[in-house]
């Protein structure tokens, strides 16, 4: 898994790898001027002091030559002997480096020989003619012998020089070449920097260190010697000592000796200024990152302080903490962020309560639906079961009906058979007595007959009511005038009442709407309704007897664009809650045996629900009040009563 | 890569130099340096030089080296003992100031690096292979890199009248350089027409009676030797009484009344041998030291023992001289 670093550590990597990268950059490219420079500097230095070196070491032998040039004039030739003699002494005196020195006449007879080391020699006649120094002189005015190294420790060079004048002689110089070493030794290079001097071979003449050069060293094994050998161009160079020590190594050649000088510097020492810059870069480097470091950290936690309160406040938010809100005093982006994730928060905290409000509404308004379901389930239940009931009803009365008929035909028919019974009588002309007992007897069947008579009609009646369950939209269908019919069986129920009531008295109120306008009705059965509901009404408030009643029954239409609602209500006894359920079934009545049948609220219900597929309703109070409302539909529903 | 090397050399450049700095304090143990010379105690012209050249380079007796010394008080034979003294006290450096005592000190170890000085031709006597390549655990700095009596024998032909040819020969036969000194005097001698007595002198109290003898010749070569050399103040105060011209081998004899010097000046070998010391103190071999010889051989002249004795010195022999003293 890889570590995944804050925003504030990668801010401030970032911040620091940028400063370090520019750093480095720069640092490198200073640096490497520097180096340059600085290298370049050196090398003309190391070149300068090479030059110089030479120019000293030439001038020491420019020096001998000049001292060797006293014996060389014109006029030497023709002084005595003596003189000769004493001015080699004072060469010798003069030049120390210079262990013996020869007089050589023009025929290359040794004419003079003063050492250091032996006894003075003149005129010893000696044959040098064949001598390599001698024979030198006579191809140019100076000859440098080769190095030579007395008993292989000393470095010795002959230096030859003709005189002027003709047929001239030679002043011959052994030349101790060690005494170089006060030249070589004066040479500073810098602070540890040192001259050396090789002849043409690389072999060493000359050296701070004279041990090196007692031992007859040969450098030509050193690159910078070979290259200096080899006359490569390249002056100045890199290279490393006999010890292994670097060094910054220039070279120069001394004209005529073709000798070479070397001037060597440590590295170290030659290229200090460029360490002293690359350590000032360095230092400046460590500085800034250092510096890049504690700015990036400051500004990082300057920069994701508001982050991290953002991302705190959004945590919490997140937790369901809704009036949380940021405080970022910023006015920059992460300010504008914190102000628009307030705003945000905002908008949800507003969202949030309204759509608690929205489900509240919901839910109350799923719970009316669903008792409003309830109660149409209830009610499709009660409307099956008063169906049924019904079909059971007319099924009955329809199995009654005929042995019913027979009934009441066959004493319609005993009436007659018994008035045809009193006129037989009258013609047989019967015992008084018997005839008065035969007469009485006549009239209690006659009066039984029409008991029979009276009571069959009442259960004609009755099965007459029972069958209009299955009687289908008894009548004909057609557009009425709902309100025109309301007041026309109100008036016929009121005549009625006070029929059969004199005394009876009511107010009634009519509030009817004028928008109701006509309905597709079949009249006679929906007149039988409301007759049934006013008889109802009318009924209830005589029942009431308490002090101070007014009887008051109130008829109302209601139009909506789809629906006409009529309700009649009345004042009187109310409905008591166990009967409320059952005002609807078949046969229920509250009234005494023989002034009811129990079917008019059941016809009137199978009226208005099947035949009009409306809807009626009763709402009650018991001991203060009763309202039925019929509802009908604008458009009659289908009829789908089943068979 | 190149500048990485360049980088690094600073340290390497430091180390040894940070070696040298450390060597110095080392109060644990310090550098041991043991020196020995066949001469007396009483004037040790050798050593006090070397202890002064020593001291210009950071070595100090008591403070960062500690100095063994022998002196053989010109007694023969005793070299060999003072040697193998001083080899006991296990030293890193031995300095013996001639031919006897390096004799003795290369008989005693062949181990422990042996300095000289004032040894002339150190490759005659069998101390070096070569001057450039010494091959063992000696080597040094030469008083000279041959014999020079050729020349001595020439100045005292310039003073002395034709007529004056007889020689008194200094010589101690128990050192090692008495037989070269002879063979050179004998070979340049004849040259110059001179004749030359050898008077040996093996013990410091042979000294008047050789120096009795001496008078009897017409001049004296006096070599710079164990017992001689520290006995200058007398020999030179015997010439000036036995009104004897004298050539000596360097100019310590001149600047005490002797008439005349010439070879080379001994405080510049002691210095040679001073740094050879320091040298080899500091880590270097043998090997890397060859023998060094001096840069210069001076004539040195005492005008007032030449007055003194009645000689006159030609323009060309004072032209010639380094030195004159009044």
């Amino acid at each position: 898994m890889k570590r995944t670093l804050s925003l504030a550590q990668r801010l401030a990597l970032a911040f620091l790898g940028l400063v370090a990268a520019v750093l480095v950059v720069n640092g490198s490219i200073s640096m490497w001027f520097a180096y340059r420079e600085a290298t370049e500097a050196a090398v003309r230095v190391e070149q300068e002091k090479a030059d110089a070196a030479a120019e000293r070491v030439g001038q020491f032998i420019a020096e001998l030559e000049q001292q060797i040039g006293w014996t060389t004039r014109a006029d030497w030739a023709r002084v005595p002997i003596e003189q000769r003699r004493y001015d080699f002494i004072r060469l010798l005196r003069q030049a120390p480096a210079i262990t013996e020195a020869l007089f050589v006449d023009g025929q290359g007879r040794e004419q003079l020989r003063l050492s250091r080391l032996e006894p003075d020699v003149l005129a010893s006649g000696a044959d040098l003619s064949a001598d390599a120094r001698f024979r030198g002189t006579r191809e140019g005015r100076v000859w440098y012998g080769p190095v030579t190294f007395r008993r292989g420790s000393e470095p010795y060079m002959a230096l030859a020089m003709a005189h002027a004048g003709r047929n001239p002689g030679a002043t011959i110089a052994e030349v101790n070449l060690k005494l170089i070493w006060e030249v070589i030794a004066g040479i500073r290079v810098g602070g540890s920097g040192y001259a050396f001097v090789t002849d043409t071979a690389g072999r060493l003449i000359a050296h701070p260190d004279m041990s090196l050069v007692l031992r007859e060293t040969d450098l030509s094994a050193l690159p910078q010697v070979a290259d200096a050998i080899a006359g490569r161009d390249e002056r100045v160079q890199t290279a490393r000592t006999l010890s292994g020590q670097s060094v910054l190594s220039a070279h120069a050649t001394i004209p005529r000796l073709g000798w070479i000088v070397f001037v060597e510097q440590p590295t170290s020492e030659a290229l200090a200024p460029v360490y002293a810059t690359a350590y000032q870069t360095l230092a400046l480097l460590g500085l800034g990152v250092v510096l890049a470091l504690l700015a990036g950290v400051v500004l990082a936690r300057r920069l994701t302080g508001p982050i991290r309160a953002l991302q705190a406040g959004a945590e919490r938010l997140g937790q369901g903490d809704l009036t949380q809100r940021i405080e970022v005093s910023a006015g920059d982006e992460i300010g504008t962020l914190a102000l628009r994730f307030n705003e945000m928060a905002g908008r949800i905290q507003d969202a949030q309560e309204t759509l608690e409000a929205k489900v509240a509404d919901r839910t109350r308004e799923l719970s009316q639906s669903l008792e409003e379901l309830r109660n149409a389930q209830d009610r499709l239940l009660q409307t099956e079961k008063l169906a049924s009931l019904g079909q059971l009803t007319a099924g009955i009365a329809h199995e009654i009906k005929n042995p019913l008929n027979f009934v009441n035909n066959f004493a319609e028919l005993s009436v007659e058979l018994l008035a045809e019974l009193r006129a037989a009588m009258e013609q047989a002309g019967l015992d008084p007595a018997l005839r008065a007992e035969l007469e009485e007897l006549c009239a209690m069947l006659s009066d039984n007959l029409a008991k029979v008579t009276a009571h069959g009609k009442r259960a004609d009646s009755i099965v007459r009511n029972m069958l209009a369950h299955s009687r289908e939209g008894g009548g004909e269908r057609r557009r009425v005038d709902v309100n025109a019919l309301l007041e026309e069986t109100l008036g016929l129920a009121w005549h009625g009442a006070r029929a059969e009531r004199p005394g009876f008295n009511v107010t009634i109120e009519k509030r009817l709407d004028a928008n109701v306008g006509e309905l597709d009705l079949f009249p006679q059965e929906f007149a039988r309704v409301l007759l049934n509901l006013f008889g109802n009404a009318f009924h209830a408030v005589q029942q009431k007897h308490t002090p101070g009643f007014q009887p008051h029954v109130l008829v109302a239409t209601h139009a909506t664009p789809a629906s006409v609602a009529v309700t009649i209500r009345d004042n009187g006894t109310g409905i008591p809650e166990a009967v409320r359920s059952h005002i609807f079934e078949p046969f229920f009545t509250t009234k005494p045996p023989g002034q009811g049948t129990g079917l008019g609220l059941s016809l009137s219900h199978d009226i208005v629900v099947q035949q009009h597929g409306g809807q009626i309703a009763v709402a009650t109070e018991p001991g203060a009040w009763t309202e039925f409302t019929i509802t009908l539909p604008r458009r009659p529903q289908p009829q789908d009563r089943a068979a | 890569m190149k500048r990485r090397a360049l980088l690094a050399t600073p340290l390497l450049a430091a180390a040894p130099a940070t070696r040298g700095a450390l060597a110095q304090p080392r109060p644990a143990r310090l550098p041991r340096l043991g020196m020995i010379s066949a001469a007396s105690a009483d004037d040790p012209v050798a050593f006090v030089h070397l202890r002064r050249y020593l001291a210009a380079l950071g070595w100090r007796h008591g403070e960062t080296l500690h100095i063994e010394e022998r002196h053989g008080n010109g007694e023969p034979g005793v070299s060999p003992r003072l040697a193998a003294e001083i080899v006991a006290t296990q030293p890193d450096v031995i300095v013996v100031t001639g031919s006897t005592e390096a004799r003795a000190a290369q008989q005693a170890t062949r181990r422990i690096p042996i300095v000289f000085l004032q040894v002339v031709d150190p490759v005659a006597l069998g101390l070096v292979a070569s001057l450039a390549r010494p091959g063992g655990n000696v080597t040094g700095a030469a008083a000279s890199g041959q014999m020079l009596w050729g020349k001595r024998l020439e100045l005292l032909a310039e003073l002395l009248p034709p007529e004056r040819r007889r020689l008194a020969v200094l010589t101690n036969p128990t050192n090692p350089a008495h037989a070269r000194n002879l063979t050179d005097i004998a070979e340049q001698a004849p040259r110059l027409e001179f004749s030359a007595r050898v008077l040996p002198l093996a013990r410091p109290s042979d000294m008047p009676a050789v120096l009795a003898e001496a008078a009897r010749e017409h001049a004296m070569l006096v070599p710079h030797d164990f017992i001689l050399f520290p006995a200058r103040r007398r020999v030179v105060a015997f010439a000036a009484e036995a009104r004897l011209p004298a050539v000596y081998e360097n100019r310590f004899s001149p600047e005490v009344g002797g008439m005349a010097s010439y070879g080379a000046d001994l405080r510049e070998n002691y210095r040679q041998g001073a740094q050879y010391v320091d040298r080899l103190l500091r880590g270097a071999r043998v090997e890397d030291l060859p023998v060094v010889q001096p840069n210069r051989v001076e004539l040195v002249i005492n005008m007032a023992a030449v007055t003194a004795l009645g000689l006159n010195a030609p323009p060309m022999l004072l032209a010639r001289a380094e030195e004159v003293i009044e």
